[in-house]
């Protein structure tokens, strides 16, 4: 199967030669294929969130290799690491990561105020994207007045308005009741037959329990336990 | 509108989130910007005034003195002095100072002569006979008295004039007359009680301008008691007066402009941790680290540039329309006389240039410069 | 793009008011040019050597006339009494000399 993501034996320290060294992630090598659902499984502290922002470009790994589309980005400099990040990743943040005191709106287009895309066009994408999550009549209202739900809504129209091929979530039902994780998994679900490959670290079993999640891989203390495919 | 013209309206949203911590920041920013280019005007104002006026004093004026002190010169020496070489027109001066205690106030007295008849800035003429006078707007203004009123002047017990006013100087010349009291030089003689053979000091006017100082060395030799002041000192001392930018501005504002830099430096050291977190989720969005700066910049500039045009809008306004009314207590000192009249508004773009680049520059970086940490570190902090 | 445009406008105004005040005053000081050319000669026909701004003082109301001592009144260290005297430095020639 093409895989959209691939990594060789990635490792991540964090404060490398301080007192407080950690080691995230040590040697994992995984897969992700196009177009499906990838869950990434462990308890708190297994190093799932740091490797979800290694495949998402957010950091550079202290060792080894990451295969976006087939090009190693381990070693690319920051300008181009973001270039792929906007292009090719929609994050949906833990805690949302909203910017409050703007709109929804404004919220929505902010990834793309710093692109070349013309305006109007970009309004259309938004206008488009706020219909399909439901959320054209909240599009004036300051984030913050918004409940738990409609802000995660809001943070996936956010993820979807670069139309990334990829979409990666974190721990995305953490703050939401069974019903609002159903909505999630629902709104995940129809895009991913739109053709997105998702991937969520989680370890909610409502999520990784589904029957079409595609494939799981599940963490433990920075390393990968077990990869199948379902 | 794209990219650029987008960061500056997210820019605007920015700062319209914190609108009262912006506001009072464009207040405080303005008000500093007023008050230093207030005093920067009217400074370059009345210096350019002044050095324009006295460029045309005469070339040396010629003291005697007795003491360490100023003393009355004799008329004899114009004698010896006509006959250095390139000496011109030689003119003795007769002034002096007078303290009315009616008005508390302390004028300055001089004689003129025939040639002073048809000096034009003046209601009603320049006085010809022993018992007229002329007076400076703000004598007359302190007197209450107009044309034709009577003018008293008086010396210990016996000794008085009494003058009639026959002209007042205009208010537009008030830089130079304001103070003024003119007589004929008989009765300021008899009135100051100086001998006939003395004048207060003696103006030389020299042929040729490039032997001033020739000249002046000559009378020296001539006169050891003597003391020449030449014109190039005089315009000196005047340019070094209204140099206050040492003096004044660092004295008196020194306490704004430290206030204002504490507060630029500390918002150099430091951002807090919500616009950290802002800026991380910026990048992770897909933000780079050049456009993060770009927003940055536009905040700080944005208010920066809007407190500097709003700041010299009302320094304007305030030195030449409303004549500094904020600044004259500061500049009156405990002069009773203080004349009040329209700046010539003599404007240095240069003076603006410097201090748009002392205030908004570093306004500027300092929205810019701690941002470049944040900017420039993974955006993966977020996540955690 | 609107709050741009009302930055922009409000920049564009202040420009242009700046713009308007500073040609006014190139104006202003043409007009009162020949004003200035009457002073001027004042100054030339009265012999004046200084400006009428100080009056509480010798050395304020005649900077360049003062003697060496003026400033200082008694002696040189001593604290000037007049405030004026705090804006007005002693003269050029004090310092170089």
């Amino acid at each position: 199967m093409d895989a959209i993501i691939r990594t060789e034996g990635v490792s991540k320290v964090f404060n490398a030669g301080l007192a407080d060294e950690i080691k995230a992630i040590s040697a994992v090598s995984i897969e992700i294929s196009r177009g499906q659902i990838t869950v990434l499984k462990g308890p708190s502290g297994s190093g799932k969130t740091t490797l979800l922002g290694l495949i998402g470009c957010m950091s550079r790994p202290t060792e080894g290799k990451i295969f976006v589309e087939g090009k190693d980005v381990a070693k690319l400099p920051e300008r181009f690491l973001t270039d792929v990040r906007r292009k090719t990743f929609g994050f949906i943040f833990q805690h949302f990561n909203l910017i409050r005191g703007l709109t929804v709106m404004e919220n929505v287009m902010l990834p793309l105020y710093p692109t070349d895309i013309d305006g109007g066009q970009m309004e259309r994408r938004m206008e488009e994207i706020l219909d399909k999550l439901d959320l054209t009549a909240k599009r004036a209202v300051r984030v913050e007045k918004l409940s738990g739900g409609q802000q995660q809504r809001v943070a996936i129209a956010r993820a979807m308005i670069n139309e990334p091929a990829v979409i990666l979530a974190d721990e995305p039902t953490a703050h939401l009741d069974t019903k609002l994780s159903e909505d999630f998994l629902n709104i995940v679900t129809s895009l991913n037959t739109e053709g997105k490959t998702i991937v969520i670290a989680t370890h909610d079993p409502l999520i990784y329990e589904k029957p079409y999640i595609d494939n799981i891989i599940e963490m433990r203390d920075g390393a990968v336990k077990e990869a199948a495919l379902l | 509108m794209k990219g650029n013209g987008r960061i500056i309206e997210y820019a605007l949203s920015t700062l319209a989130r914190r609108k009262f911590k912006n506001f009072s920041i464009a207040v405080v920013f303005s008000a500093l910007i007023a008050v230093l280019s207030s005093i920067l005007f009217l400074t370059h104002a009345y210096k350019t005034e002044t050095l324009k006026l006295l460029d045309n004093s005469p070339e040396i004026i010629l003291q005697n003195m007795s003491g360490g002190r100023h003393e009355l010169i004799p008329t004899e020496y114009i004698k010896t002095l006509s006959g250095i070489a390139g000496v011109g027109q030689i003119t003795p001066r007769y002034w002096g100072y007078y303290y009315d205690s009616l008005t508390s106030a302390n004028y300055t007295l001089m004689a003129v002569d025939e040639n002073m008849r048809d000096i034009q800035l003046i209601d009603g003429r320049m006085p010809q006979t022993d018992t007229e006078c002329a007076v400076g707007r703000g004598v007359a203004d302190l007197r209450q008295a107009g044309l034709k009123d009577d003018f008293f002047l008086i010396t210990g017990a016996e000794l008085s004039v009494n003058l009639k006013i026959v002209g007042i100087f205009t208010a537009n010349s008030a830089i130079l007359t304001n103070d003024l009291v003119v007589m004929t030089k008989d009765s300021l003689i008899k009135f100051f009680n100086m001998p006939a053979d003395k004048a207060t000091d003696i103006t030389v006017e020299v042929n040729n301008p490039a032997e001033v100082s020739m000249v002046a060395r000559k009378i020296r030799r001539a006169f050891p008691n003597s003391r020449p002041i030449l014109k190039n000192e005089l315009i000196r001392t005047y340019d070094n007066i209204f140099n206050w930018r040492g003096g004044i501005v660092l004295t008196m504002f020194f306490g704004a402009i430290a206030a204002f830099m504490i507060f630029v430096w500390d918002k150099a050291t430091g951002i807090n941790a919500q616009e950290r977190r802002e800026i991380g989720i910026l990048k992770a969005i897909g933000w780079e680290t050049a456009d993060v700066l770009t927003l940055k910049f536009w905040e700080g500039a944005v208010v920066a540039t809007g407190s500097f045009l709003t700041g010299l809008i009302l320094a304007y306004v305030h030195v030449f329309y409303f004549n500094a009314q904020f600044l004259a207590p500061v500049l009156k000192g405990w002069s009773v006389l203080f004349p009040r009249f329209q700046p010539m508004p003599y404007i240095d773009i240069y003076q603006i240039f410097v201090l748009f680049f002392l205030t908004v520059v570093p306004y500027v970086a300092a929205s810019v410069v701690p941002s470049w940490k944040a900017a420039i570190s993974d955006p993966d902090a977020v996540m955690r | 793009m609107s709050k741009t445009r009302l930055f922009a406008g409000f920049i564009a105004i202040e420009a242009v008011v700046l713009l308007a005040l500073y040609t006014g005053s190139l104006n202003r000081v043409n007009v009162k040019e020949p004003e200035m050319a009457l002073k001027r000669k004042m100054v030339r026909v009265m012999r004046l050597t200084d400006v009428a701004f100080w009056t509480e003082a010798r050395y304020t109301r005649h900077p360049s006339q003062a003697d060496f001592f003026a400033p200082f009144q008694d002696f040189p260290s001593s604290v000037d009494h007049f405030p004026a005297g705090s804006i007005v430095p002693p003269a050029q020639r004090h310092v170089t000399r």
